[in-house]
């Protein structure tokens, strides 16, 4: 007897596929339904190529280049393309010769706007990338990870009836732990930020900011700053450095150095706030991380986070330090009101957001509710609701033992 | 029934006289040849390198002249769009400026501003 054969090839495309990078979860995160899948009894043939990668698996291939890839007999065997896509990329070009029958689906990622960016080689990066998104022209389906990433492909003229929003589950197991009230934890209120040290994330107002209230004597919070001093601005951490001989001494700033999954946990389950003054964000992970943990947000109005805050948080418009400093001042005032409060008075403050004052144990419910467009089972069915319609729109077909795969997990999903 | 020893010495000293040289000859003539063809097989590989590496620069260049003309195609086609939508509302709107004059010289005595506008166009033309 023949082997039948699998029942879909897909072959899934990064620029760079490492750990501790946003785009790389997206494709981690794919494929480890599609492992799932194939658990399940799916024959699904994964192939992932991608121009650099520190992940090892007989499925990762490195290809440096498009010509690379086009003499690879399993990219003309694919019969499903997923394309990550944020910043430019050589292999993206590759679109351009998959034949018509072999849908492609890019997920939309977004690029920081070139004038945001200080380092030439990424800047340059950024100035190719919005060039190369029309190669999403080519797309059967784009899957923007956020309601701002559709209103970006809108804009250069991608069909509607091909978009769709996919948002990316948390990175960490978090949860709200044994939070009984708003910033009800001892001692000074604990602000974070967690992301590159760059210009466009705002992380020089943030220390304008800190620095302000500091130096007027307020010490009833403490900042921690975590990030990769690899993908960090020279000028940012210049700042940061300033910042630091003047305040780290007195316990007041800590920075942590390219955190490991277990310290992003930790810091998010200590935080009190995470503070976010970017201004620019595709997406932003750190939000969805922080609110699953129980923290409090204060986010720039850039982007997409007023979309991923939900409006349980506190928005301020990017680039005014003014009113990011009132901001957090306000906040520590209503978590830290007296030296005297006991925990009941705690479990009473209020949590400011765009629906009012509200009670905490209100605020946690919203935001449980909130969170469910953004867990892993959303996301999972979100993807393989698109994988269907991307097989089905393929020459091999969406085969009966696959669609009926799919269709006993989504009601498994639905449940859950 | 087997040779002498001796005889059989003999017979492999003589032989090797008589052909030692020719077999030395025909030896040196191969490892000519296997030289030259190793040097032609080398040049092929080295030509063959090269003609891979043009044709994955073209590759590259072809893809990446493609992405841009499409990004080019396409930013046109959305400018034109743009220009097109302009086009139609200033013909919609001289349209109606001209139904307002036509209903105007009829005398059907359209609103007060509707005759104002007319007038500001006029003048402004």
């Amino acid at each position: 007897m023949t082997d039948p054969g699998p029942d879909l090839r897909i072959a899934l495309y990064s620029g760079i596929f490492v750990h501790h990078d946003a785009v790389s979860n997206s494709l981690q995160s794919k494929l480890d339904i599609l492992e799932s899948l194939d658990a399940r009894g799916a024959r699904i043939d994964l192939n992932v190529f991608t121009q650099a990668s520190d992940y090892r698996a007989p499925y990762i291939r490195g290809v440096p280049t498009v010509a690379e890839l086009l003499r690879q007999e399993a990219f003309w065997s694919t019969d499903v393309h997923i394309f990550e896509f944020g910043m430019s990329y050589e292999l993206f070009d590759s679109v351009f010769v998959i034949p018509p029958d072999r849908p492609i689906m890019v997920v939309e990622h977004n690029t920081t706007p070139p004038e945001l960016v200080d380092d030439p080689a990424v800047k340059l990066g950024c100035e190719a990338a919005l060039l190369q998104r029309h190669n999403i022209s080519k797309a059967y389906r784009v899957a923007c990870v956020s309601e701002f990433n559709l209103d970006l492909d809108r804009s250069i003229g991608v069909a509607e009836d091909r978009l769709r929003v996919l948002h990316l589950p948390p990175a960490h197991r978090l949860s709200p732990a044994d939070r009984k009230g708003f910033g009800d934890t001892q001692g000074p209120v604990r602000l974070l930020y967690l992301g590159r040290l760059v210009r466009a994330k705002g992380v020089g107002d943030l220390l304008k900011a800190v620095s302000s209230l500091w130096g007027h004597g307020d010490d009833r919070f403490v900042l921690t700053l975590a990030g990769n001093p690899r993908f960090s601005d020279e000028a940012v951490v210049r700042q940061l450095e300033r910042c630091t001989r003047r305040f780290a001494g007195l316990g007041k700033l800590q920075v942590v150095s390219s955190p490991s999954d277990e310290d992003i946990v930790e810091l998010f389950h200590s935080a009190d706030v995470l503070v976010i003054p970017s201004y620019h964000e595709g997406y932003c992970v750190p939000v969805i991380e922080a609110m699953s943990a129980g923290c409090y947000v204060i986010g720039s109005d850039a982007g997409n986070l007023p979309n991923i805050m939900g409006g349980l948080g506190r928005v301020v418009p990017a680039g005014d330090v003014f009113a990011l400093t009132t901001a957090i001042a306000e906040l520590v005032s209503r978590m830290r009101p007296a030296s005297d409060a006991t925990p009941d008075t705690m479990s009473a403050v209020r949590v400011p957001t765009d629906y009012g004052e509200l009670e905490f144990a209100e605020w946690s419910a919203l935001v449980a509710e909130h969170l469910e467009d953004y867990s892993d089972t959303a996301y999972e069915r979100g993807f393989i609701r698109l994988l269907a319609e991307l097989a089905d729109a393929s020459l091999a077909g969406l085969s009966p033992r696959l669609g009926g795969l799919i269709s006993e997990r989504t009601r498994e999903l639905m449940r859950a | 029934m087997s040779a002498e020893p001796w005889l059989k010495r003999v017979l492999r000293s003589f032989l090797k006289r008589l052909f030692q040289p020719i077999l030395t000859r025909a030896y040196a003539r191969i490892d000519l040849r296997i030289e030259a063809l190793t040097r032609e097989l080398n040049e092929t590989v080295g030509e063959l390198s090269a003609l891979r590496r043009d044709i994955d620069r073209t590759v590259t260049t072809v893809l990446n002249a493609l992405s841009n003309q499409n990004a080019s195609a396409r930013l046109q086609a959305r400018a034109l769009e743009m220009e097109h939508a302009r086009l139609a509302e200033e013909i919609s709107r001289q349209i109606e400026l001209v139904r307002k004059e036509i209903t105007l010289e009829a005398g059907y005595g359209p609103p007060v501003d509707a005759r104002e506008d007319v007038e500001t166009n006029v003048l402004d033309s």
